[in-house]
């Protein structure tokens, strides 16, 4: 009997335990365990005005109860990212992640002085991070819907995880990847009703831009027809540079050669230095555009006194909503690229889908690489990308029958740009998918379209203006160097670019004459333009040869 | 046996300072922060100089660094910069010295004669004013004040002159910055002169009265003597700091346009140090600031004890 009864309990126990087994749930992807790390990063400009700390933001907190992670965030000033990060070098000190460090011996060095975790060390444990970079067809984010949903998938990049990958094959980041949606973020924004009181079409030519410039210069002493970036260059967007056949920034690549950005001495450069000049002496562009400040200029834009306004992420809609003036007919638009010639190709075009943005490296030395690879890999998971795009399921988003997320309702009728996107979705310069829905949100909703509401993207439309008709062959990429390459190329190259930029300054407001254009840029090709652009050079080539063995096609474009 | 009276100060140091430290503990007492904070501070990191002789890795640390000697002191001395960057540095700094020290002097000595008290506090007040708002308002202010738009060229358009972008003018730049700091720091500076003033014995007043000097006369013979030696001590102490001019206010308003005549040792410590990473080239360049301010400083001490019979020591 009591046989019987043992038996009869061990059975009941066996049977319990397997019940429990099969009843329990599966385990989260996303679970971590609890750990503590730390996250230098600034704070997105218009999150502060919602919260202090990162931490408090519900889409960290949502991230902490998924994976059991706290993270200790350290806002720096924008301004002083520089001091900081060089103090933390220095002090051998450091957060177990860095937001976009710029190691000045570049990314091979960092991971060789132990200051960058070699992400691929973690391949195995961040798959979806990895599915991301590499799916090169741009099927890691099929989840998204509707009309757009071609627009807001990941931009298909096939050298992405390559962008990624230094001289010696490590990977020295974890990048935002980004939807294939826009063409470019940066370009020229124009006085629509200017243009339509004076009778003219849309300047794209340099011909028409400067019969555009002088009607609006004809408006009256208070009006500034167009400003410009500090240096006298666009180096948002290349909307006129472009032109002239150069990009203003860093270096550039036309076929297979490097080039400073400024493209030193060249014929193209003196060109567009001779168009500037004549402008600035007519008074058609601001006299103040070497000193002029963003919101000085968006204060210009916005009381009636300016025609031109290169800009980035913006669109027509975003100021036209902001401007309180008296002009009933206020109207913006977005400018096409500027042409020497309607059919001239362009080949300068930067997208955040095709290149590395708003960095996360892991830093090694406090034992924490692993849990920070985990957790940033969380970060790419369908659900936390979901939860950074459309917020918390059943408030603010629901899945419709075939399992695609939409905003509901509630959402759209309580929904301010600038407001509660800010609470429910994802910091903008946090690493994950950006597949835009969340950053259209922040600027425009347009609730007037019948059926399941979409969104209508101005900023999107801005884009498709700004990068029309352009590709990005000139686009050099991220060029990583061994040993000391890095401090040989920058040191000259900053000496060249200290004297040169003042230079060209003056040609450019016409304090110097023109003939001077040959014996300056000679002088900054000795003191230091020719030397960092063969170091430049050497270093792209090595890249561009192993992209060939990886088998791809380093050059950007199509 | 006649000698000598016993000259306590004869005795070893030692001796004194015990004696001195019995006598007045509480100072010394108090004196422990101060000599802490400088040991600290001021002395513990000297060792840090040695980054400015080696090839400094910070993955190496300071000791274990590459050895270069004077390199770093080498390729600055002939680097394309040097003789702007040393030009521009003076230039402000002298320019800054010429008319920052008088004018202190000079406000302090207007201030003193104002009889009225409220309308001295108000004064004094409004001209301290200035050094309690931060560098970057100071220079977002400047930057309003000197646009093509700004007060400046408001009042400029108001006497028939043509509207100037003032920060763009390379030949305006120093003189924005010296005045712009003498606005923020001449009420403050004064302060000094105004305590040194107030410790003028009256009857020397009394007596250039007396002897029937006027108002002129008595700043000119009691005020002005009375106040020299403070004048003198912080030209000696200015003189250590030439080859530091206020770099922070440079880079908020410099920009490649003014370089020319804007880009001193300090800002381009900070682009090269601090934005490009090269601390080793960086201390070099400030030890060499610091030991030509060191020499200055003790060449115009001996020249003011010799003339002046005032020093430092």
């Amino acid at each position: 009997m009591k046989k019987l009864l043992a038996l009869v309990l061990c059975a009941m126990t066996l049977c319990t335990l397997i019940g429990s087994a099969a009843l329990a749930e599966e385990p989260d992807e996303m679970w971590i365990g609890d750990h503590t790390i730390s996250w230098w990063i600034p704070m997105d400009g218009k999150t502060t005005q919602y919260f202090e700390d990162y931490s408090e933001h519900p889409f960290f907190q949502w991230m902490h109860e998924k994976t059991g992670v706290t993270v200790e965030f350290y806002h720096y000033a924008i301004e002083q990212k520089d001091t900081q990060l060089q103090l933390m070098i220095n002090s051998d000190n450091y957060y177990d992640m860095l937001f976009d460090p710029w190691y000045t011996d570049g990314p091979q060095n960092a991971i060789n002085d132990g200051i960058f975790q070699d992400i691929y060390e973690y391949r195995d444990i961040m798959p979806h991070y990895f599915q991301a970079v590499t799916c090169g067809d741009g099927s890691y984010s099929d989840w998204e819907w509707g009309e757009e949903a071609a627009l807001y998938r990941q931009a298909p990049q096939p050298a992405f995880d390559f962008l990624l990958t230094t001289v010696q094959g490590q990977m020295w980041t974890v990048s935002q990847v980004w939807t294939d949606a826009y063409t470019t973020e940066c370009g020229g924004l124009i006085r629509q009703d200017w243009l339509d009181e004076a009778g003219l079409e849309m300047p794209t030519t340099v011909e028409e831009l400067d019969k555009v410039l002088e009607a609006f210069a004809a408006r009256g002493e208070d009006v500034i027809p167009m400003t410009m970036d500090e240096p006298g260059f666009d180096y948002s967007g290349g909307w006129l540079c472009s032109a002239y056949d150069f990009f203003y920034n860093w270096y550039y690549v036309k076929d297979g050669v490097v080039q400073p950005g400024n493209a030193c001495g060249q014929p193209c450069l003196k060109a567009y230095i001779e168009q500037f000049s004549d402008w600035f002496n007519k008074g058609y562009i601001d006299p103040d555009f070497m000193n002029r400040e963003y919101a000085s200029k968006e204060a210009l834009l916005l009381t009636d006194r300016l025609g031109i306004f290169p800009d980035c992420w913006s669109s027509p809609e975003y100021y036209e909503a902001l401007y309180t003036g008296d002009d009933p007919d206020y109207k913006l638009a977005a400018m096409p690229i500027i042409r020497m010639t309607e059919d001239q190709d362009i080949h300068w075009m930067q997208s955040y889908g095709s290149q590395n943005s708003n960095n996360a490296c892991v830093y090694p030395g406090n034992g924490n690489a692993e849990i920070c690879c985990r957790y940033l890999d969380a970060m790419f998971t369908k659900e936390a990308t979901i939860r950074a795009e459309y917020g918390v399921e059943g408030e603010s988003f629901v899945y419709d029958e075939n399992g695609h997320p939409y905003y509901t309702e509630w959402f759209y009728e309580n929904y301010k740009p600038n407001d509660l996107a800010y609470s429910y979705l994802r910091p903008s310069n946090v690493v994950g998918y950006v597949s835009v829905r969340a950053y259209d949100l922040r600027q425009a909703v347009d609730t007037s379209i019948e059926g399941q509401k979409t969104v209508s993207s101005d900023w999107f439309a801005a884009s498709s203006v700004w990068g029309a008709n352009a590709d990005a062959d000139y686009v050099i990429g991220y060029v990583t160097f061994d040993d000391t390459g890095w401090g040989d190329m920058y040191t000259p190259y900053t000496n060249a670019e200290t004297y040169y930029t003042a230079e060209v300054l003056k040609l450019l407001t016409g304090k110097t004459d023109i003939s001077e254009f040959e014996t300056i840029s000679q002088t900054a090709w000795d003191m230091g333009y020719h030397e960092s652009r063969d170091l430049m050079q050497a270093a792209y080539n090595v890249q561009h040869q192993q992209a060939a063995d990886y088998g791809m096609d380093y050059q950007f474009g199509e | 046996m006649p000698g000598k009276a016993a000259d306590p100060y004869q005795k070893p140091l030692w001796v004194r300072f015990r004696k001195d430290l019995r006598q007045h503990y509480l100072a010394y007492l108090m004196l422990i922060p101060a000599v802490v904070l400088i040991f600290i501070f001021h002395y513990i990191p000297m060792y840090g100089i040695l980054i400015a002789f080696k090839n400094y890795k910070p993955k190496l640390g300071i000791l274990g660094s590459q050895w270069i000697g004077l390199e770093h002191f080498r390729n600055f001395f002939t680097g394309v910069f040097f003789p702007r960057l040393l030009r521009n540095t003076l230039w402000i700094s002298i320019y800054g010295s010429v008319i920052g020290y008088p004018m202190p002097v000079i406000l302090a000595l207007l201030l003193n004669e104002v009889t009225h008290l409220r309308y001295k506090k108000v004064l004094q007040t409004i001209s301290y004013m200035p050094y309690f708002i931060s560098t970057v308002v100071i220079c977002g202010m400047l930057k309003s004040f000197l646009s093509y738009d700004g007060l400046f060229n408001a009042l400029g358009r108001m006497l028939g002159n043509p509207p100037i972008s003032y920060l763009s003018e390379p030949a305006y730049f120093p003189s924005i910055i010296v005045w712009s700091g003498l606005w923020q720091s001449v009420g403050w500076n004064s302060i000094i002169y105004m305590s040194a003033l107030s410790n003028i014995d009256q009857q020397l007043y009394e007596a250039a009265r007396i002897d029937g000097c006027g108002r002129l006369r008595q700043a000119w013979h009691v005020t002005i003597p009375g106040i020299i030696p403070t004048f003198v001590i912080l030209l000696i102490l200015g003189m250590g700091s030439i080859f530091a001019v206020d770099s922070s206010k440079i880079l908020l308003l410099y920009g490649p346009q003014t370089y020319e005549t804007g880009d001193v040792f300090g800002t381009y410590v900070y682009r090269i140090g601090i934005k490009g990473g090269e601390f080793d080239f960086s201390a070099a360049v400030d030890l060499c600031q610091t030991v030509v301010g060191f020499l200055l400083l003790i060449l115009v001490n001996w020249i003011s004890r010799r003339t002046t019979e005032q020093s430092l020591w």
